[in-house]
């Protein structure tokens, strides 16, 4: 028991005295996330959505593939991504190797198929809903792209979360890419894992909490988002 | 237009995150970044010879193959032999000894095999083997794992056989080898500044020390601007002569965790 | 373009199956008059499922339907079609109308913005443009769905049980509507079951009985002498499959 008062003490005090150090792992963590998933939003939802409204050859391929790549194991995205960043590989010269691109880059491979499919699901199921009304009135298909994503706005802020949360809680691809380098690519999950490798065990729990803490706050101001959407109607 | 004018500003910004004068990459063993040695001297770099070093801790194995691949502009590691390789197959340009501490035996705290009365590590490890009590290794190719191998290799004995049962593998740091050592009250090595800085000791003990065998050299080097023409050769050697210069090894002399003296000077 | 006064349309040799269970068959009928054409027949008839064929909702198995004499697409056209049971977008009630009025541009210029309000003031809904329109009352939901059909001013209108389960005044409402578009030049077809409605908006009827056209022709002739048996029965409230 004293071990977990503990544990909640260190939590609150780190971020009641907004620790420096703290604050500037959890900053970065949100901005390298957050960059990650707004980026990989802006390649993934249109994506998703030409998947969920159209009939192709190859597409039910194509879900399959990024449905798949929704399990893709972290530690492999990051490894194939130190491949093509190192010095020594296709993409050496950008030199983003232990950088926060890095990051991002390794994080954008593991959104995207997430918010793609989730995506390409949302869409369909509106496009099942739907596609009698546009034929009807006869809605050019350029802007029913926009309506599709219009309509399924307070759907796509659920999809984010679901990325957002995959990329602020992932270590094994980040810590092989970003190396863990003080002030420069530490985050709290490369954080998380280098305290217990110091056996210090209640800093590590610490910074989890505060972790839980953050991911708390983002899905609190979705959720609100979304009361306040259902108090209009457009639920 | 929109899109490429913003892919345009998006590469310009990422190029600002090149690697700029004045910074080196640093392949490093975990041992000396976990136990804050970094923390220590690289203000004093910064201020000395204003190089910034950014560290990236792994084990030794990976140390050695992540700058083989170029990823870094200078080595430190602790395993003699594979140094010395790196150094001859063009790799790096010299390999300095920069310091020194031991590796120690680590165990239950009541030391049931009555090891803290040995005086040789063969026998220390031949009562681990004949008692089949639980030992963990490393088994990541790491140079605590290399070290371990040879002293197996020194009591001629050959433990591998029994992975799975009481010899386990765990193929992780240091570190967490460690919590899991403490967590199943087991023997392993480690290295001595691992030990000290480490945290979650509970039951463990240090059995046994001082034996030749233990030494634990760490070397230096640059790596070759000839096999990796993106290595800031100026700043990495500035660096390493800081290290290696009377004022540098004095710096490392003087590092101390709680009481304790982590790392000793080689020159 | 004389076709634009009383724009017409053609059904040659139409068949659609559904698993092999033909649904609809029409050697050729052709609806070119001027004035509001109802399409009558039990449930389960067809009668829906033409009025979706002549949209371009639903493509023929084999055969052809022509609008002005070109062929139905599903790209361009100048019929729109107020749905059964319409659909709404989780949009307000203005952009709802907006949708259909966006070609180019995402956002509209002032004057088609006027134009929204206008039709929604027209319908009875001036008062509700910001309201979610899956809100909207089952009355309200067939104004904003023919709203959203007369806004691209299309040639042919084609209308689906727009007042099966609607209040009367709404329903004279809606009617209202309908009549002022058809004496503007719009030729319209719609689909219902209630016979006195038939005979205050039509000038022509047409009779579908399991998947075939058994009469067409003037509604008061149509409605006094039936030709056909099944229409006979229909018209007495008897036939029901």
């Amino acid at each position: 028991m004293d071990f977990i008062i503990e544990i909640f003490n260190l939590a609150l005090e780190l971020i009641i005295s907004f620790d420096e150090v703290v604050f500037e792992i959890v900053w970065l963590s949100i901005k390298v996330s957050f960059t990650a998933l707004i980026l990989s939003c802006l390649v993934a939802v249109p994506l998703g959505t030409v998947l969920g409204l159209n009939r192709f050859f190859g597409r039910n391929f194509l879900i399959l593939l990024f449905n798949t790549l929704m399990g893709l194991p972290p530690v492999v995205v990051g490894l194939s991504v130190y491949l093509i960043l190192s010095r020594s590989g296709p993409l050496g010269w950008m030199n983003f190797l232990y950088t926060p691109y890095a990051m991002i880059i390794a994080q954008m491979i593991l959104i995207i198929p997430i918010v793609t499919s989730l995506t390409c699901q949302k869409v369909e199921e509106l496009f099942m809903e739907y596609r009698e009304l546009f034929l009807s009135v006869r809605v050019k298909k350029s802007q029913q792209f926009w309506v599709y994503l219009l309509d399924a706005r307070y759907a796509l802020l659920t999809i984010f979360l679901a990325g957002f949360g995959r990329a602020i809680s992932e270590v094994g691809a980040v810590i092989i890419v970003g190396g863990n380098i003080d002030h420069v690519t530490r985050m709290m999950t490369t954080a998380i894992a280098m305290h217990t490798s110091r056996g210090d065990l209640s800093l590590a729990i610490a910074l989890g909490l505060i972790l839980l803490f953050i991911a708390l706050l983002v899905n609190l101001t979705v959720f609100i988002l979304k009361v306040i959407a259902k108090r209009f109607g457009y639920d | 237009m929109v899109m490429i004018k913003t892919l345009y500003i998006f590469i310009i910004l990422l190029s600002a995150s090149r690697l700029v004068a004045g910074e080196i990459i640093l392949q490093s063993t975990t041992s000396t970044k976990n136990s804050g040695f970094y923390d220590y001297i690289l203000p004093l770099v910064k201020k000395s010879i204003d190089v910034d070093v950014k560290v990236v801790a792994v084990g030794t194995g990976q140390a050695i193959e992540n700058s083989k691949r170029c990823d870094g502009d200078v080595l430190l590691v602790h395993d003699q032999e594979s140094e010395i390789e790196f150094v001859d197959k063009g790799y790096g340009v010299k390999r300095y000894d920069l310091m020194y501490n031991d590796f120690i035996v680590v165990g239950p705290i009541e030391d049931e095999l009555n090891l803290r009365n040995e005086t040789d590590i063969k026998t220390v490890l031949r009562k681990i083997y004949e008692s089949q009590k639980i030992f963990l290794s490393r088994s990541d190719n790491s140079g605590t794992h290399r070290k371990e191998n040879k002293l197996w290799e020194l009591a001629n004995l050959k433990p591998l056989k029994y992975s799975g049962g009481w010899y386990l593998e765990t193929g992780l740091g240091m570190g967490a080898t460690l919590n899991i050592a403490a967590g199943k009250n087991a023997y392993t090595v480690t290295d001595r500044a691992t030990w000290i800085s480490f945290r979650n000791k509970s039951d463990l003990d240090i059995l046994f020390e001082g034996h030749p065998a233990l030494f634990n050299q760490y070397g230096i080097i640059v790596i070759d601007k000839n096999f990796c023409p993106n290595v800031n050769i100026s700043d990495a050697e500035k660096f390493v002569k800081w290290l290696m210069s009377e004022k540098g090894q004095e710096i490392i002399d003087s590092f101390r965790l709680g009481n304790e003296q982590l790392f000793f000077r080689s020159n | 373009m004389i076709n634009n006064i009383h724009p017409t349309v053609e059904i040659e040799n139409l068949n659609f199956s559904y698993k092999g269970k033909p649904l609809l068959n029409i050697d050729y009928l052709k609806i070119d008059k001027p004035g509001i054409t109802v399409v009558l027949g039990p449930n389960g008839a067809g009668k829906s499922l033409l009025l979706k064929l002549i949209q371009g909702i639903e493509k023929p198995t084999f055969g052809q339907i022509r609008l002005n004499g070109m062929p139905v697409s599903d790209k361009e056209g100048h019929q729109c079609m107020v749905l059964q049971t319409p659909t709404f977008l989780r949009l307000s009630v203005y952009q709802n109308i907006a949708v259909c009025l966006r070609r180019d541009n995402f956002f509209l210029g002032q004057d088609q913005k006027n134009e929204v309000l206008a039709m929604l003031e027209k319908v009875g809904l001036g008062d509700k443009i910001n309201l979610p329109a899956r809100l909207l009352s089952g009355g309200e939901k067939q104004k904003l769905s023919l709203a959203r059909a007369l806004i691209s001013r299309p040639k042919i209108l084609l209308v689906d049980e727009p007042t099966s389960t609607i209040d009367p005044a709404t329903t004279s409402f809606i009617e209202d509507i309908i009549k002022t578009r058809a004496e503007n030049d719009t030729k319209i077809i719609f689909v219902t079951h209630d016979i006195h409605q038939a005979l205050r908006l039509a000038r022509h009827a047409i009779m579908i009985y399991k998947g075939n056209v058994v009469e067409e022709g003037d509604v008061e002739r149509f409605f006094k002498t039936p030709n056909s048996p099944h229409t006979r029965d229909y018209l007495a409230g008897k036939l029901l499959r």
